[in-house]
């Protein structure tokens, strides 16, 4: 604790001192109960990745046919089976699908997939039908049936300025931070803990629950500052902000901070025009950023319990545009990584590219396929209360 | 009225209320005082657009890539001004009523697009039915270009029939979830094939695309047209009571209340869906004044943004601050998530969310920077909008604190900041805090006081609520 906090800690300020309940000691006396020693890391790859540039079925004629500029060829390629390979700069992802910490499933989507950004990534981040519009998101229910008041504001966990709205439940929401420093930028100062710990009585139920969320963002940015400020990663990250991001979640994981979800993205996707250039530059960020976080997880053995998922809104169309990029497409590959997996690798076939549907991949998947597993197998969660709905599990993870 | 009274009905029917106003209007009975509201908006007067965004130019057949790019992008900036433009009137216009009416459709009847012709012209239609009638703002809206073409009525056609339209005009417009058969959405879809609009904006029926058939709708029989399922719509006292429910919500609690709202409704049906005598039953009644309601609500991000304009006369210089910060709030005026809509209430309220409402006065009123960035744009094309804003800018606006000034110069030093409490919040401010902030700041002069108190109670979470 710094000793400007200590000193706010002694003074009265607005409240008086038998009221007075320092709420980071609670945290750290209550701990967190729903937190089952598993940790989920989404990883939102926004505007739409061009699966069939990232995973390439590089035997495929139709793809090179109906992308006689974008196909990658054989010498831009890192092969993984006879069929399907990596973008040639995933050099750190091939490593890591090489030693078996990743599974590859294809063809995930929905039914009547939606092209426009903002409804495709409201449809996964809600996980709702493509007809149905849900203010809460599928994290944020996940907190609200395990919650039920007991949980620390950092359960769930967005490195980003602000929240998404997968995170938010009806009850329960989690909590963004851009890293440690920024979060105490916006809590640490006098006026903002004198106002999170004064203990007046509030007339009203809102003014309460407003209290009531700044008071547990107060307790959680001590308890995170606490618990990880002695922790400093040995590992080197890429320094933009995604090798950052990953770099935070890697900091908290190894610290023992138990937080049970964490959200983090990269954005720039939308690879309309000159592709090429483009996406390789996010997928070699992309790849390197997940590579040292792997290491440095491993290194410190969280890798077993620490599963990662990427996806995307969508994946693009099969056939360039004439602008040497891509438009928005549908069903895409989406990456299972982490130390618990049952049976890595491809999880299931290549995607048809003769059974198109609007010039769009198929899904086979739903993605909420993958939630309800994700939920169930691994944070051990009741998937049907959440996803108000039965989806059929994938055996993707080990048990 | 008293001046807790007026303050609550200014923040419902409004966006807060300036301290001078305050006392001019404390005293006054309620008769008067609402009566004025609906006389200062009385006219309407619609947001204008210059000639050059008509949208006959805007054919994409015609157009090359790159010029439908550049295109976009100014339409987008222009989407901007209109925006400034709107909150203004919000902030500042002396016929706010009309403009959170306005606000209250645009939530109802939310939709976007990337051209901002077809935009305004909904957003004047919300306005000028905005007071007005029910019955006449349904149609009209059923036939707005703007919304033929978010909900897909441009591809619903005889033989192929596309159903979203009729859906939503059902579950979210009129009657609500459980109100209608999956039958009667098929049976509607038909009677509004061949609505379309063009790139004139005019309404076209198309005859060779509609339906003329015979349908069978809420169990009725008949070669019915789009304008007769409206109308049985608006027979179903369900649709009265749909509007008067969200009404409640949106002027009076969040927590519904059945009888009042049967209430509610009962009026609306009986006036035909005048909407006016409905706001004028809420504003006049005694239970609106209830304790339970007044700071009740947690302010929208809109709300908060143009009630901070209102009590200090700000202007921005540059109008993306505020697009900014409507950003990161979650409420972007004129680009409403989804046709259902903003959520409301507690979903405004999230760490990060609150921590920044509870810091932007400073930024406000202070320049003083708050380290939280928007998140980055996933669309390629929306980048540009908001590349000149970093974290680094600071948002250096005109402050007025005049009114202030002069309105709190009348009170003791010790009295003051109970009063900044009566202005600024709508709960009460509990003795001890008061005295708390008036130690704290007793060293400080006039100015000093006013400024550091004001924002101290602005700064706290009680300011979030009205």
């Amino acid at each position: 604790m710094k000793s400007t906090r200590r000193a706010f800690l002694k003074a009265t300020g607005l409240a008086t001192s038998s009221l007075f309940i320092p709420n980071f000691l609670k945290a750290f006396e209550m701990g967190n109960s729903s937190f089952n020693g598993k940790r989920l890391v989404i990883i939102q790859l926004s505007g739409g990745n061009d699966g069939l540039n990232t995973v390439v079925p590089f035997r495929n004629d139709i793809y090179y046919r109906l992308r006689p500029k974008l196909a990658l060829g054989h010498d831009q390629i890192i092969q993984l089976n006879d069929e399907l390979a990596f973008n040639k700069v995933m050099t750190g992802l091939a490593d890591i699908y090489n030693n078996g910490l990743m599974t590859v499933i294809n063809n995930v989507g929905y039914p009547n997939p939606n092209r426009s950004h903002f409804r495709s990534m409201d449809i996964w981040q809600t996980a709702s039908r493509e007809d149905e519009f849900l203010h809460t998101g599928w994290i944020g229910r996940y907190l609200d049936n395990e919650c039920a008041g007991s949980c620390q504001a950092h359960t769930a966990l967005e490195i980003d300025g602000s929240l998404s709205l997968a995170m938010k439940g009806h009850e329960v929401k989690g909590m963004s931070m851009e890293n440690v420093q920024q979060l105490l930028k916006m809590t640490d100062d006098d006026f903002t803990l004198k106002v999170a710990h004064s203990d007046h009585h509030h007339e009203h139920e809102e003014v309460e629950y407003l209290y009531k969320t700044l008071r547990e963002t107060v307790s959680s940015a001590e308890y995170i500052e606490e618990k990880s400020k002695l922790y400093t990663s040995k590992e080197a990250y890429p320094l933009n902000e995604f090798g950052k991001r990953l770099k935070t979640i890697a900091k908290f994981i190894n610290s023992g901070i138990d937080t049970s979800v964490y959200y983090a993205g990269l954005t720039g996707f939308d690879t309309h025009a000159a592709q090429r250039g483009t996406q390789n530059n996010l997928l070699r960020k992309f790849s390197d950023g997940i590579y040292a976080f792997v290491k440095d997880l491993h290194k410190n053995n969280n890798l077993d319990d620490t599963l990662i998922m990427v996806f995307s809104e969508f994946g693009r169309r099969v056939k360039q545009n004439a602008s040497g990029g891509t438009d928005h497409g549908a069903a895409n590959n989406l990456f299972l990584i982490g130390g618990g997996l049952n049976n890595p690798g491809f999880f299931n076939e290549s995607p048809n590219l003769m059974d198109l549907d609007k010039g769009d991949i198929k899904y086979t998947v739903d993605f909420r396929q993958v939630y309800a597993t994700l939920l169930e197998d691994w944070l051990g969660s009741d998937s049907e209360a959440i996803l108000n709905e039965r989806f059929d599990k994938l055996n993707v993870i080990r048990s | 009225m008293n001046k807790n009274e007026i303050k609550h009905l200014y923040w419902r029917a409004g966006f807060g209320i300036k301290p001078s106003q305050l006392e001019e209007l404390d005293g006054k009975s309620r008769k008067k005082i609402v009566a004025g509201l609906f006389e200062n908006s009385s006219e309407y007067s619609p947001i204008q657009l210059g000639k050059e965004w008509e949208m006959e130019d805007y054919d994409r057949k015609k157009m090359s890539k790159a010029k439908r790019k550049e295109l976009k992008k100014k339409h987008r900036l222009k989407l901007v001004n209109v925006n400034n433009e709107w909150l203004t009137r919000m902030s500042f216009g002396k016929d706010f009523l009309r403009e959170k009416m306005t606000f209250f459709w645009h939530d109802h009847f939310p939709s976007s697009f990337i051209f901002v012709k077809p935009i305004v012209l909904q957003n004047n239609t919300l306005r000028q039915h905005a007071l007005g009638n029910f019955r006449e703002l349904l149609h009209a809206i059923a036939k707005d270009p703007l919304m033929l073409v978010y909900l897909n009525n441009q591809e619903n056609k005889k033989n192929a029939p596309n159903e979203n339209f009729a859906r939503e005009v059902m579950e979210l417009f009129t009657l609500g979830e459980g109100h209608y058969t999956e039958n009667d959405i098929k049976e509607a879809a038909r009677a509004f094939t061949g609505w379309q609009t063009n790139l004139s904006l005019d309404f076209k029926f198309r005859t060779e695309l509609h339906d003329s058939g015979t349908k069978t709708i809420f169990g009725k029989t008949g070669k019915f047209g789009g304008e007769d399922v409206i109308n049985m719509i608006l027979e179903n006292k369900q649709t009265a009571r749909y509007i008067a429910e969200k009404l409640y919500k949106f002027f009076v609690n969040e927590q519904g209340d059945a009888e009042k709202v049967e209430h509610l409704a009962t009026i609306f049906y009986d006036n035909d869906y005048e909407i006016q005598p409905v706001l004028e039953e809420i504003f006049l009644s005694d239970w609106f004044y209830d304790a339970q309601h007044i700071g009740s609500k947690i302010k929208s991000p809109i709300e908060l943004l143009a009630g901070l304009n209102k009590s200090f006369d700000l202007e921005f210089p540059d109008v993306k601050a505020h697009i900014l910060a409507q950003k990161i709030l979650g409420q972007i005026l004129l680009k409403p998530p989804n046709v259902a809509g903003w959520p409301s209430g507690r979903a405004w309220i999230d760490s990060s969310s609150l921590l920044y409402r509870m810091k932007l006065p400073q930024l406000f009123l202070l320049g003083k920077e708050i380290p939280i960035k928007a998140k980055e744009e996933f669309d390629a094309a929306e980048k540009g909008l908001f590349g000149k804003y970093s974290k680094k800018d600071k948002v250096i606006t005109r402050v007025n604190w005049e009114d202030a000034t002069a309105y709190f110069a009348q009170f003791s030093r010790e009295e003051r900041i109970q009063e900044m409490a009566e202005v600024y919040w709508n709960v009460n401010l509990p003795v001890a805090i008061a005295k708390g902030l008036t130690n704290k700041f007793s060293t400080l002069n006039d100015e000093e006081f006013l400024k550091l108190g004001t924002l101290a109670l602005l700064g706290m979470p009680e300011y979030q609520t009205c």
